[in-house]
């Protein structure tokens, strides 16, 4: 299969008007390193023609895969349930596998769709102004939780445990008294006063 | 023949819209000039209502020239915790102890007022018409941004005493992303400040004096730390160095405006930190963190403001990673 076709199929995945054939075929090149780092820039290219907020960053699928991996229930039900079918060692091991595959693509249907729905997301809650924040932490793949990226941090609370790590220590520090500095800041030179001191109210107890 | 019609109504619509344009600008700049003038001089009372992306509050704001000529505001939220501000002279002068936390007190610097045709270099200023605000009649102003930079900010100002009483800060989509809205105003009937009035701005016993320390100017420590682009119109205001409680290494601040939006930079040394850069958007308020390699030293860079989190991402990225140590 040729780099050129890859390419267009994964163009078209992003685009949204990928026929399933072409989404096998990105999924089945998917450990392809080049291919990673074509999607990531076609993702900054389609964030910046959309001038939309996108971590171009964010590759979650080491952690899905971990994940995964890590599922034990699944493991532990196939076992128990199969053993019947020890007689054919060929079909057990190719179940798991299948069973794997198929996980991995909900998932990453899941993620594209998740990425799709946090962009149309931001739009409809910036316009609603009731939602809660986003946080987009941009460069922690290697340790991140899979819904951590797109999701509200509340979503993950088991997951996020795991990373409250000197970094969220650091941003729960140093955030919040920038953002005291910066609405102080301003205010010193805005015209109107009320604004920044009414921002820098809002962002206590955050 | 018809595409003589079309072509004429063209130049028809042209030479219309661009007198209109040309009516429109001399007052946007009128009331540009007025809003500025009131700021300094004129003292008022009144209940403001703050709205963003997962916040709304009510606050109370006073605010009076006293005799010496001094500009006393206080601030008091009236919803939840009782957050409260008075500043003499833009400059603070005690915080509620919820607020308190690290707030430091800046250097007041010469305020820079923005001149009317600066500021129209980067927004374009309309006049949209008339409002009622607070049961005031205000004329809104709109200052879209010419460039993807900024936001746009629509302005709603009392027509008796140019104060902005509803400012609505709009995304390119023209989504609210914040609102301020006055839901009463009085304004002061003179300058002068009676002893009654005088009460009210002073502070309440629950309001404490804040001090400072172990801040510097820029120039005075040597640290060549800078972000290489910042948006066009958007100049440095001011840059300074602080040591904060708890921390051995120093942050340094720089404030960026253009004259209606501003953003802050703060670097700081985080050598002995496994943190990374990371993003936020908090209403209107874009923070961008990015951890750059100076030569032997780790620097993380955060940029904070009112800009699209594009802009302040471009301009984390800008600082580069140097060879040259930085020596604090």
């Amino acid at each position: 299969m040729s780099q050129h076709i890859l390419n267009q199929s994964l163009s078209a995945l992003i685009d949204n008007e990928a026929e399933e054939l072409e989404l096998r075929r990105v999924l089945n090149a998917s450990n392809d390193p080049e291919l990673r780092a074509t999607w990531s820039r076609y993702q900054i290219a389609r964030a910046a023609m959309h001038n939309e907020p996108f971590s171009a960053q964010i590759d979650l699928s080491a952690s899905i895969m971990a994940a995964i991996d890590a599922e034990p229930a699944l493991v532990a039900e196939q076992t128990n349930h199969q053993v019947d079918i020890v007689a054919q060692p060929a079909k057990e091991r190719t179940m798991p596998w299948l069973g794997r595959l198929a996980v991995a693509a909900s998932v990453t249907l899941a993620v594209l769709g998740g990425v799709r729905f946090y962009n149309q997301d931001t739009v409809q809650q910036d316009a609603m102004l009731v939602q809660s924040e986003q946080r987009l932490p941009a460069t922690n793949q290697s340790q991140s939780p899979v819904v951590l990226a797109s999701y509200g941090t509340q979503s993950a609370p088991v997951a996020t445990a795991q990373t409250a790590s000197e970094q969220d220590l650091w941003y729960e520090r140093r955030v919040p008294s920038y953002l005291r500095q910066h609405a102080q800041q301003t205010s010193v030179n805005q015209a109107e006063a009320s604004l920044p001191y009414a921002r820098a109210a809002s962002l206590e107890g955050q | 023949m018809p595409v003589k019609a079309f072509c004429s109504g063209i130049a028809l619509c042209m030479t219309l819209t661009s007198s209109a344009y040309a009516a429109q600008s001399a007052p946007a700049e009128q009331w540009l000039q007025r809003l500025q003038s009131a700021d300094a001089v004129q003292g008022y009372q009144g209940t403001f209502v703050y709205e963003r992306k997962g916040a709304f509050s009510t606050h109370q704001i006073w605010r009076q020239v006293n005799a010496q000529g001094q500009l006393l505001e206080r601030f008091l939220q009236l919803n939840g915790p009782a957050h409260e501000v008075v500043r003499i002279d833009k400059r603070v002068t005690c915080v509620s102890p919820t607020l308190a936390g690290e707030l430091p007190v800046v250097d007041i610097w010469p305020v820079s007022l923005v001149k009317p045709q600066d500021l129209q270099q980067w927004y374009d200023v309309h006049e949209l018409g008339e409002s009622r605000v607070a049961g005031h009649i205000a004329r809104v102003l709109l200052f879209s941004p010419r460039d993807q930079h900024r936001y746009a900010v629509e302005l709603h100002i009392d027509q008796a005493t140019a104060i902005p009483l509803k400012t609505l800060l709009l995304n390119d989509q023209g989504q609210l992303l914040e609102r301020l809205e006055f839901v009463q105003f009085q304004a002061s009937p003179s300058q002068t400040l009676t002893t009654a009035e005088h009460v009210i701005v002073t502070p309440s016993a629950e309001c404490l004096p804040i001090t400072d320390a172990n801040q510097l100017d820029a120039d005075e420590v040597s640290v060549d730390w800078a972000v290489d682009w910042t948006p066009p119109g958007f100049v440095l205001l001011k840059s300074f160095y602080k040591q904060p409680s708890g921390t051995t290494s120093g942050v340094l601040s720089q404030v960026y405006s253009d004259g209606l939006a501003s953003f802050s930079v703060f670097f700081e040394n985080i050598d002995n930190l496994d943190v990374e850069g990371g993003r936020r958007q908090l209403g209107p308020t874009a923070v961008v963190s990015r951890k750059i390699e100076q030569g032997a030293k780790t620097v993380m860079v955060t940029v904070i403001g009112e800009i699209p989190l594009g802009s302040a991402e471009r301009i984390a990225l800008s600082m580069q990673a140097e060879q040259e140590h930085a020596d604090d």
